[in-house]
């Protein structure tokens, strides 16, 4: 069965075609980042003007890449959300007029569970159940993926994004949008123990995090540094804030599997792409004799690919948007 | 020459279709901007009551601004579906010059407005002579004052409708020369932008999806602030 995605919901207009939820044919990403990089963050109304502007094109991009036309596509399947509201009704309504002037089903995906089916297009041997740590520059969340469409949310953040965090951090330490990749890159030469920031949330039974209090931590020992002329290594504070961020990650993930007896480990959304994290993480699951599974990195940040696979198992389960299929800014996991 | 007409950029989404010189099919629904949810029903009500699909037409109209963005987005997105599926033409009707060609036979000067928000309307004014409609005041932002200015310096009989007719008339006093369209039929209808487009359509005069743009006058909000913090100093 072959899918045609659509993925609208932040700043990248994304366009795949992924067969039985493994296979990806293709996968067309327009990355708005340098669009967006002069506000210093995704501006919604400028995301939004993109995506109606750009997807024909990634959408040809796409089906030229496959060598086919919409007519060997057998259904269609869009980012319902969460996500930008604005941004996420160009894919939904594109999608809908598409699905219905081509008389195919649609196929309507949360963009967190496809985040995790990322996974399902890189390790055919991953099947549920497994626990999914997802992290990214909206989501922090550890999911129990009981089946291909059952989840339990263990935990959630509080306040910040684990990628939030991150990209105020850069913000503060001069680094350009997005922050994430950059102060991966400048830990690797830094000393992760020059700073003693946070941890929040660690005693053992909480599955839930909270990213503010680092951020704060992180944001006050930079001013009173500069407020006293003191010198200070960037490298240093990226180096110990993201230590603090993965100590955090790593621990609360392993404790869940291990409270579970889940013996398979999977990781998912942007941050997922970190070089830090996933040395650690694959440490820690060493350790611990679990399986460790993430995504490369361009199937760690949005895309349609991703959503392509989790619509396979969703239209097994006879999910089939109607005409008046509503983007939601909000969704829960599980309930797309 | 069979065409789909869709107008989502104010709070009622308009549907229509046309052949050129004559209106098929219409509908108008006060869905209250809940577009995203209700165009697609309603698209397929109009085309199913009259016994069509979407591979009956031959090409789909859009109004392309100015109005609510994220209206207008839904509207394009939902166009250029179709354009693309069904592999068609597509023609872009400016939604004030939709609100004009609303009222086909009027001999007066048409005066449509659409909230800007800001005490501000996009405005535009037009007439109608013989087949042609004259574009008279330029499509842009006005300020409310100076948009009675400018249609108030055009000689002849003017009347403002539009969604922002009744935020002109709490501040300017109906005159012999300066009529308010009666609230029931201030927004219009989509069946002279239909039959309009439905024309351009037959003549070639088309764009596709892949062209077809939102003209959304105003841009957004972070690039006028950005533009205003670097341009001081």
């Amino acid at each position: 069965m072959k899918i045609l995605a659509i993925e609208s919901s932040c700043d990248e207009t994304a366009v795949a075609i992924v067969e039985d939820g493994r296979h990806i044919i293709t996968n067309q990403i327009y990355s708005q980042i340098a669009i967006h990089k002069k506000f210093g963050g995704v501006v919604p109304e400028i995301a939004s003007r993109n995506h109606v502007d750009k997807l024909p094109f990634v959408l040809d991009n796409a089906l030229d890449d496959a060598g086919m036309t919409l007519a060997d596509i057998d259904a269609f399947a869009v980012t319902r959300g969460p996500g930008l509201i604005g941004a996420l009704l160009v894919g939904v309504s594109a999608a809908k007029a598409m699905a219905y002037a081509a008389d195919k089903p649609l196929i309507p995906v949360h963009h967190i569970e496809g985040h995790i089916a990322a996974n399902y297009l890189e390790h055919p041997e991953l099947t549920p159940p497994f626990l999914c740590l997802v992290v990214s520059g909206g989501h922090t969340n550890l999911v129990h993926v009981k089946d291909y469409t059952q989840y339990d949310i263990l935990g959630s953040t509080y306040d910040d994004a684990a990628g939030e965090a991150y990209d105020k951090v850069a913000r503060v330490l001069g680094f350009p949008y997005p922050g994430g990749p950059q102060i991966d890159a400048a830990a690797k030469t830094g000393n992760p123990d020059a700073f003693d920031f946070p941890r929040a949330l660690s005693e053992k039974d909480n599955d839930d995090f909270s990213f503010s209090g680092l951020k704060s931590a992180v944001l006050n020992t930079i001013n009173a540094k500069k407020m006293k002329g003191e010198a200070y290594r960037k490298e240093d504070i990226a180096a110990s804030f993201q230590r603090a961020v993965i100590d955090v990650l790593v621990e609360k993930t392993m404790h869940c599997a291990k409270r579970l007896g889940l013996t398979k480990i999977a990781m998912a959304g942007g941050v997922s792409a970190n070089e830090g994290l996933r040395r650690a993480m694959a440490s820690a699951a060493d350790k611990a004799g679990a399986a460790l599974y993430y995504p490369s990195p361009i199937l760690c940040t949005d895309n349609a690919a991703m959503i392509g696979a989790m619509a396979f198992y969703d239209y097994q389960t006879g999910k089939i948007a109607g005409l008046d299929l509503a983007a939601d800014p909000s969704l829960a996991i599980g309930e797309s | 020459m069979k065409l789909l007409m869709i107008d989502t950029s104010a709070r009622a989404a308009k549907l229509a279709i046309a052949e050129p010189g004559h209106l098929i099919a219409e509908v108008f629904a006060d869905s209250a901007f809940k577009h995203g949810v209700n165009l697609m029903p309603l698209t397929h009500h109009l085309l199913s009551d009259s016994g069509m699909t979407i591979a009956d037409m031959d090409a789909f109209g859009v109004v392309n601004g100015p109005g609510s963005f994220t209206g207008l987005r839904i509207g394009m997105a939902t166009a250029k579906g179709f354009a693309r599926a069904a592999d068609k033409p597509m023609v872009t009707v400016s939604s004030l010059k939709a609100l004009a060609l609303s009222l086909p036979r009027s001999e007066g000067i048409l005066c449509p407005v659409i909230d800007a928000r800001r005490g501000q309307v996009f405005g535009a004014a037009y007439q109608h002579r013989g087949d042609d409609l004259w574009c008279l005041l330029e499509e842009k932002i006005y300020d409310y004052r100076s948009f009675y200015d400018h249609i108030n310096s055009i000689d002849g009989a003017r009347v403002v409708l539009g969604d922002a007719t009744p935020l002109l008339k709490e501040q300017f006093e109906e005159t012999e020369n300066l009529h308010y369209t009666e609230p029931a039929f201030q927004m219009g209808n989509l069946a002279g932008a239909a039959v309009y487009a439905a024309g351009q359509a037959e003549t070639g005069n088309t764009t596709d999806c892949y062209s077809a743009t939102i003209n959304y006058i105003r841009r957004a909000s972070a690039e006028e602030n950005y533009e205003r913090a670097h341009s001081k100093g």
